[in-house]
């Protein structure tokens, strides 16, 4: 048969949507690494200027990809055209969550390593670094919550209160969590401590990400309806 | 094998219900597939596109069976509906690209003469076409694959005179080939008509009539006649619509032929004129009879004014 295998259909669909998002991803991507340039020139003195351009870049990139590549083909009218094409939804969904991942999860990978050698350095309290693991790890959990609710929801609507409940869920459960005790007892410490309450909540953070992940994967299976 | 194969289709909605559908496109046929808005007509090609899945009923395309065998099935498959579009801040050169990447089926040499034929310049994006330019990108993305089968949802909708022939043309010269099917929906029937050699029409979820074009129009009659009021039509005549004025009579009748016309002179009826049907009246009148429930009626008793 003259058919391509179905990963090489995924990756043409990975590379389209990549081709799509490649003039944002980049101004993204410049001002994600202005960010870590202020810091590291700056040192202190830039911390909140630098922390803030740092996370809008590391949240505009996420809640873009999946804004541009998923609510925004669904809503244009081009799926017809996409679901046409030799795939099945389970296809698809591969298709968007590798591309999401490479974007807006590449830009995660690279600004969160850039974040630890700065705060590994002498100017912060090492003491933090779980903390700031924490923090990555849930706006990278924030992206993926809108990320799979635009695919399995397919709506803008339901794309928006993602965003806010995501957005807001992050700050209140990441006041709440600088309020346990074993994070207040170590995080202004000289010393990376990975103590149990650090580490389970990494754990959980993790889990809902995978959890989430594969019951998208389950909801689109479930789907006998796509355009 | 047949191209597409449905059989007690059942796609239920809130709103609306696809009931027993029964659908057949011979290998290399054109079938035209006719309804009113919200006829089914949609939901149907989504069934056979693999896009929705009945509830009910099996759909086979090209040998493979919809929704399970969907991706084998799409290799072979060019998709356009009026609902589709390309990417707007893209250009044409970049979905050409971008399907010549998954289809090594793709013929460049055919897609650049569609390109010169449709007046498409790749270099443009699809957000500064106009409606029949896009229409043309969307059929050259499809023609340029070679598929085995084109599955054509209402594609020449809101398209201005000069457009539509273009693409008609271009439709012709791509069923020349014999071995091609195509299913072909459109409100428009003089399109269908000119192109489709099977007509299905549907309506309501039901389809209400299915046939060759051919037994279509040579079935259906209009009779301009004279007749008593007690006049007995006969019992084997399928009248779809009748309308009296003294002893002037008007009738339709679905199952026309030369015999029929004697037995109705037999039974005591003038004739005056026979007239043919376009294949807008056979649609509007079948979805008529459909809609006050006498799809198949046949009147052997007097016809009173």
């Amino acid at each position: 048969m003259n058919t391509m295998s179905r990963s090489a259909v995924i990756s043409a669909l990975i590379k389209k949507d990549l081709a799509i998002m490649k003039v944002p991803a980049i101004c993204y991507w410049l001002a994600g690494l202005a960010a870590i340039g202020i810091a590291m020139v700056f040192g202190d003195s830039s911390g909140t200027v630098a922390f803030i351009l740092f996370v809008s870049a590391l949240v505009a990139t996420g809640l873009h990809a999946a804004m541009q590549t998923v609510t925004e083909e669904r809503r244009a009218q081009n799926l017809p055209f996409i679901l046409s094409l030799p795939i099945t939804i389970t296809d698809y969904t591969v298709a968007k969550m590798a591309a999401n991942l490479l974007l807006g999860g590449g830009i995660w990978l690279l600004l969160s390593a850039a974040s630890f050698v700065i705060f590994l350095g002498d100017s912060v309290p090492h003491g933090r670094v779980p903390y700031m693991m924490i923090l990555l790890i849930q706006i990278l959990l924030a992206y993926i919550i809108v990320l799979v609710t635009s695919l399995v929801f397919e709506g803008l609507a339901a794309t928006m209160v993602a965003i806010i409940g995501a957005n807001l869920g992050s700050q209140v459960l990441l006041w709440t969590i600088a309020g346990l005790y074993g994070v207040r007892s170590t995080i202004n410490g000289s010393q990376v401590v990975w103590n149990s309450t650090y580490l389970t909540i990494v754990f959980l953070q993790v889990a809902v990400l995978m959890g989430l992940i594969g019951l998208t994967f389950f909801a689109q299976s479930r789907k006998t309806r796509f355009i | 094998m047949n191209a597409i194969e449905c059989r007690g289709i059942t796609k239920r909605y809130p709103d609306f219900a696809l009931e027993q559908l029964d659908l057949t496109l011979a290998q290399g046929t054109v079938l035209g597939f006719v309804g009113p808005n919200g006829a089914g007509k949609s939901t149907t090609i989504r069934i056979i596109m693999g896009l929705v899945h009945q509830d009910s009923g099996s759909a086979t395309v090209l040998g493979h069976a919809m929704p399970e065998q969907q991706v084998a099935a799409k290799w072979n498959i060019g998709f356009v509906s009026e609902d589709m579009r390309l990417y707007g801040h893209r250009t044409i050169g970049f979905h050409v690209d971008f399907l010549r990447s998954i289809f090594p089926s793709w013929d460049d040499n055919y897609a650049q003469s569609l390109m010169k034929r449709f007046e498409l310049n790749p270099a443009q994006k699809v957000k500064g076409l106009s409606h029949g330019q896009r229409v043309k990108a969307a059929l050259l993305t499809v023609f340029a694959r070679r598929p085995q089968l084109l599955v054509l949802d209402e594609p020449t909708t809101g398209l201005d005179p000069v457009a539509r022939k273009v693409i008609m043309e271009e439709l012709m010269k791509v069923m020349e080939d014999d071995t091609r099917s195509v299913l072909f929906s459109s409100h428009n029937t003089l399109e269908v008509e000119q192109m489709c050699d099977h007509i299905v029409f549907i309506n309501q979820g039901k389809v209400v009539a299915n046939d060759d074009k051919e037994t279509f129009l040579d079935s259906w009659r209009r009779l301009r006649m004279v007749a008593a009021d007690d006049y007995p039509l006969p019992s084997n005549a399928q009248m779809v619509d009748c309308q009296r004025s003294g002893s002037q009579l008007v009738m339709t009748l679905s199952n026309y032929d030369a015999a029929l016309e004697q037995q109705i002179r037999d039974s005591g009826g003038e004739i005056r004129q026979v007239e043919r049907l376009t294949l807008e009246e056979i649609f509007v009148l079948s979805v008529e009879s459909q809609r006050d429930g006498k799809a198949s009626l046949s009147m052997p008793r007097g016809i009173a004014a």
